[in-house]
């Protein structure tokens, strides 16, 4: 269990436009939904009222790919004022981001871009958690990020910057597995070092998901079903955090909701096996 | 470097169509077993352009199709060039797209008014059905794109449209959008 008191809502799939239609006319088969919060702030059309439908059934967290909180622009009020109000209007969970930055110079390339792990990044990160977190109202919770570059001004692993930022911000933490195991393959570590370095009372969520390898590195394009590896390493990083909620990331080539419905209950049939 | 120039540096490799040095790279990025240092930052620069590219497919459907992939993608790396998105959300990546063409359209050529009107009326439509209910558009064209626009979405491919002005309105029923000639 997590230190924030957070519910371990079981396990879910990221809400996608493709499985609107089916999702309003059949029960879901899932316990939890996960939005990317940018596709609902503005909506004042059908998106929204979609998401309201199923937010008043099924338990909503909040996931963003444009907090940029790693880049040295100031933070975006007016963004974050429409987080906090599309967070309060569907009563989400919680509200999680990525370990990047997406722009600088008023800019925004929508990438999820790495940073170096060095003393300087790590203070300004700290700085800026919790600055959001007092916008907020509520804890943050970061996501590790998959990269393809290191840089040569990093002084630490990634993991030690990602444990020592939830301690010094004090926030939570998305342990994504596939973006482990992605970026241990593209920068040469043991996905376990990383793992069994994750302060565990920190960890909220899991995300799962696929990847394209390209012989030599791997894209994390949430594409296809997830690989045994990957699912090897998400029943050590279960008993290694004791559990937390689970989300299955599916989007690129989305198939029909039955076969992301089976990759979710697969998800739970991999963990509660091992439990009994 | 300070954290702020590294940033300035790698936006810029990798939004930019020219590639740095290599040497230049090799100052900032590590390389791994298997990629030296620019073939690994290449991923976030075919990434960049990737990603842009398909949103504005994403949101032309019609233009694409009159257009044909290869053209549409000229167009949209030069308008992405010259206009990088600079707000949280994808939604807005081609709020100046019709502005542009418009602005580097060649003045004695006709056609460019149907890729002009086009753009106009699928930026509209996408506003509209993601907006407040009440929102309205009244719209003047120089070619007939409604009809154009709605047969393509249907799934036909109708002739490519002669000159008629026109006007036209884009509004909402409930969360329909409605698109008709007035």
């Amino acid at each position: 269990m997590n230190r924030f008191g957070f519910p371990q809502l079981g396990f879910g799939a990221g809400l996608r436009t493709p499985h609107f239609a089916h999702l309003l006319e059949h029960e879901a088969g899932v316990d939890f939904f996960e939005i990317i919060s940018e596709n609902f702030m503005d909506s004042g059309g059908r998106p929204r009222a979609v998401l309201d439908r199923i937010a008043a059934r099924y338990p909503v967290v909040m996931h963003g790919v444009s907090l940029s909180i790693g880049s040295v622009d100031p933070l975006d009020r007016d963004y974050l004022r429409k987080l906090r109000q599309l967070a309060d209007g569907i009563g989400a969970r919680w509200i999680s981001d990525h370990l990047c930055w997406t722009g600088v110079a008023g800019r925004n390339t929508h990438d999820l871009l790495p940073l170096p792990t060095d003393e300087e990044t790590l203070a300004h990160v700290v700085s800026r958690i919790r600055t959001v977190q007092d916008l907020l109202g509520r804890p943050l919770v970061i996501e590790n990020p998959s990269t393809y570059v290191g840089f040569t001004s990093s002084t630490m692993p990634e993991w030690e910057f990602l444990a020592r930022m939830a301690e010094e911000a004090d926030c939570g933490l998305l342990l994504d597995i596939n973006n482990i195991y992605v970026s241990a393959f593209n920068h040469d570590f043991d996905p376990l070092d990383y793992l069994h370095a994750i302060p565990a009372d920190r960890v909220v969520q899991f995300h799962l998901a696929g990847h394209t390898h390209h012989g030599t590195h791997i894209v994390d394009t949430h594409i296809g079903p997830i690989i045994d590896d990957v699912w090897s390493l998400y029943s050590q990083a279960w008993d290694h955090c004791g559990g937390a909620a689970t989300l299955i990331e599916w989007d690129e080539e989305i198939p029909a909701w039955p076969v992301l419905q089976a990759e979710v209950r697969k998800a739970a049939a991999t963990v509660m096996q091992e439990a009994r | 470097m300070t954290l702020a120039a590294l940033q300035q540096w790698m936006q810029h490799a990798i939004t930019n169509p020219a590639a740095p040095a290599p040497e230049e790279v090799d100052r900032y990025i590590t390389p791994s077993r298997r990629a030296s240092a620019i073939q690994r930052l290449s991923v976030y620069s075919r990434a960049y352009s990737a990603r842009l590219q398909s949103a504005m497919r994403a949101e032309h459907p019609v233009l694409l199709h009159l257009l044909g992939r290869e053209t549409f993608d000229a167009y949209t790396a030069a308008y992405l060039h010259a206009c990088p998105p600079r707000t949280y959300t994808l939604a807005d990546l081609s709020t100046r797209f019709a502005a542009w063409l418009r602005e580097t359209a060649p003045p004695e050529e006709p056609w460019p008014a149907l890729i002009i009107d086009l753009a106009t009326l699928e930026r509209a439509f996408l506003e509209i059905f993601d907006g407040p209910s009440s929102a309205r558009r009244e719209l003047t064209f120089r070619y007939p794109v409604v009809a154009y626009f709605q047969a393509v979405r249907a799934g036909e491919d109708p002739p490519v449209p002669e000159p008629r002005a026109n006007n036209a309105s884009i509004s909402r029923r409930g969360y329909d959008v409605i698109v008709e000639e007035t």
